[in-house]
């Protein structure tokens, strides 16, 4: 597909220098701008959300279209980059082989984004009695080619070569770094996926010795695993996701013994091996969000939903780490573009002295255009550092 | 402390295989099942607090959930010796809306309805505006609750809300709306009475509602 793209209007930084100047903790030309942006394009232009997952010409063609109808925005995500995801041959959140993900044209309607079924109660993909085939087999024995087949896996080096080409115009040509190249979770996460969080939550309480030999056991292979996919592609940016340890779901105590110490060794890890870092901490991390001091300086970026509270976090993290959030993704469905304009000043206000801000959200599939360049618009005016 | 101060106390604390065989040598000096589950409940009640105060997190009242269930189980052949059928305080179904399938949120909900003493109808996930009619008309239910998480779920609570109202079923029910998303926004947009993004505030509401405890 080609179509000449309006030019974006040039700023004194490009993308790349302006996420860099922020991520190290200083102050860029104006606070850089990330919509997280999925299969949004599937619902204004004629290209499905199959075609975005399975695609990488569609779909770069899409994350492209999205880019410049906003006027320009500072993190992207390559073409064919959602099929590495959800196609990942390794246990992991995304893979389509481990977890429930219904996928669009699979077991959903061509437009609808993917889904993980939550396999919960009494048909979970992991039963109680697996922690010790775990410990003895590994995981590999739970890959199940229902919902993604071995026909996919192997298209997996002609499209991570495409993958690869896409990373390349963004950071080259547009001068825009793409994220989450990788993405890996914690031990702990994995298996609360696999358990059903329900059944998890209950095997806290009654194995969790278990739990914490299984961690131990997997935790090397998690990083390698995490490692391996991004380095195929000359990757430079690996997302560590953080999704069942939140003070939305357990304790304090049980934080520090079965995810902490697993969360601070992939990410360290990661920063010495020289990957530009992503934490994606869902729900409400408020009340932990000084274990992250633990984890190394000016070298990552940490993305929060609404849940957290933001403000906190810039008193706490603020001379630490690069972060994002308090944006809710259903103001971008429901609210209006001076709402939005409203709540992006207020981080800004609050948040983008000495850099480290981005500003930016999950944004829904059916988001209003609009209220995504109040967001844009409104960090490219507002969001100037005055020197 | 008396076995059933102890009883109260070990379902607080999470200690579950001290509950059941608590409630076992109970059971065996004849104590009444009827008291008994009224301390459990009281019990749950309580982790609930603790759950508010954050002094507890979500897994506790998971596990708190869990262990009213099984003690449920070992009661209830004497709950029903004991002839008199326990009288719910109301119906309330539930389900995650179409297009939608999360669903922790919903299945703590109605485990702690459950151990309150309502009669609930899990529909399960991604359910149909039709679906939840059928359910509500079949049952005669006082409340719905529609859970759901992503923001496509909005669309199909309003759905579900339209399909009650030209079933003429709006009026007879209560409807409350659960998810971490919801606010007030989502609750005018979908036409339900209540949201909330905790599941035991959301079983307060229901008894509110039914002017249950």
């Amino acid at each position: 597909m080609e179509q000449e793209f309006e030019p974006i209007k040039e700023e004194p930084m490009t993308s790349v220098e302006r996420v860099m100047t922020a991520m190290s903790l200083k102050e860029p030309d104006r606070v850089p701008v990330w919509p997280l942006i999925d299969f949004l394009p599937a619902n204004y232009i004629d290209i499905t959300a199959q075609e975005i997952l399975e695609d990488p010409d569609k779909s770069q063609y899409a994350y492209e279209w999205i880019y410049h109808e906003l006027g320009g925005y500072d993190i992207a995500m390559a073409g064919g980059g959602m099929y590495m995801m959800y196609i990942n041959p390794f246990p992991d959140f995304f893979s389509a082989y481990y977890v429930d993900w219904r996928l669009p044209g699979r077991m959903l309607g061509v437009n609808e984004p993917p889904q993980l079924v939550e396999r919960s109660l009494d048909n979970p993909i992991l039963t109680e009695k697996d922690y010790d085939k775990i410990i003895n087999e590994g995981l590999l024995w739970l890959a199940n080619f229902e919902r993604a087949g071995i026909g996919d896996m192997t298209k997996l080096s002609k499209i991570g070569a495409k993958v690869e080409e896409y990373t390349i115009k963004w950071w080259t040509h547009y001068n825009v770094p793409t994220f989450t190249e990788g993405a890996v979770i914690v031990p702990f996460d994995l298996l609360s996926v696999f358990r059903g969080a329900t059944n998890f939550m209950k095997d806290i309480y009654r194995y969790p010795d278990k739990i914490k030999e299984v961690c131990d056991f997997l935790i090397d292979d998690v990083i390698l695993m995490g490692e391996y996919g991004i380095s195929k592609m000359k990757g430079k940016t690996l997302l560590v996701g953080a999704v069942r340890a939140s003070a939305d779901f357990v304790s304090i105590k049980h934080f520090e013994e079965l995810f902490w110490p697993y969360f601070k060794k992939i990410v360290t890890k990661y920063v010495n091996d020289g990957f530009i870092v992503q934490l994606h901490m869902d729900t409400n991390w408020t009340d932990r969000l000084h274990y992250l001091l633990e984890l190394p300086k000016g070298k990552i970026y940490m993305h929060m939903d609404e849940r957290t509270d933001i403000f906190k976090a810039k008193e706490i993290l603020g001379d630490h780490m690069c972060i994002q959030g308090n944006m809710k993704p259903s103001l971008f469905t429901l609210g209006t573009p001076a709402m939005v304009e409203k709540q992006t000043k207020e981080i800004i206000d609050k948040c983008a002295e000495g850099g480290g801000l981005f500003v930016g959200a999950e944004i829904p599939d059916n988001a209003k255009l609009e209220n995504l360049r109040a967001m844009i618009d409104t960090c490219k005016t507002y969001g100037v550092y005055r020197k | 402390m008396s076995v059933k101060d102890e009883l109260y106390r070990s379902v607080v604390e999470l200690e579950e295989e001290k509950v059941y065989s608590l409630l076992r040598q109970l059971l065996d000096s004849n104590a009444d099942p009827r008291e008994v589950i009224e301390i459990l409940r009281k019990a749950v009640e309580l982790v609930g607090d603790k759950f508010n105060k954050k002094e507890y997190f979500l897994t506790e009242l998971v596990m708190a959930g869990e262990i009213f269930q099984q003690s449920a189980k070992i009661l209830e052949p004497f709950l029903k010796a004991d002839n008199e059928q326990e009288k719910s305080k109301g119906v309330v179904v539930v389900g995650t809306v179409k297009g939608d399938v999360h669903d922790i949120g919903k299945n703590i909900f109605i485990t702690l309805l459950k151990s309150a003493g309502f009669e609930v109808y899990d529909l399960g996930v991604d359910i149909s505006p039709q679906k939840f009619v059928e359910k509500v008309k079949e049952t005669n239910a006082n409340v719905v609750g529609y859970s759901g998480l992503l923001t496509v779920a909005l669309h199909s609570m309003k759905e579900t809300t339209e399909a009650l109202k030209s079933e003429g079923l709006r009026d007879k029910v209560k409807i409350i709306i659960g998810g971490l998303p919801t606010d007030e926004m989502w609750m005018k947009e979908a036409g339900a009475d209540a949201f909330t993004d905790n599941a035991f505030e959301g079983v307060k509401i229901v008894k509110r509602w039914l002017e249950v405890g």
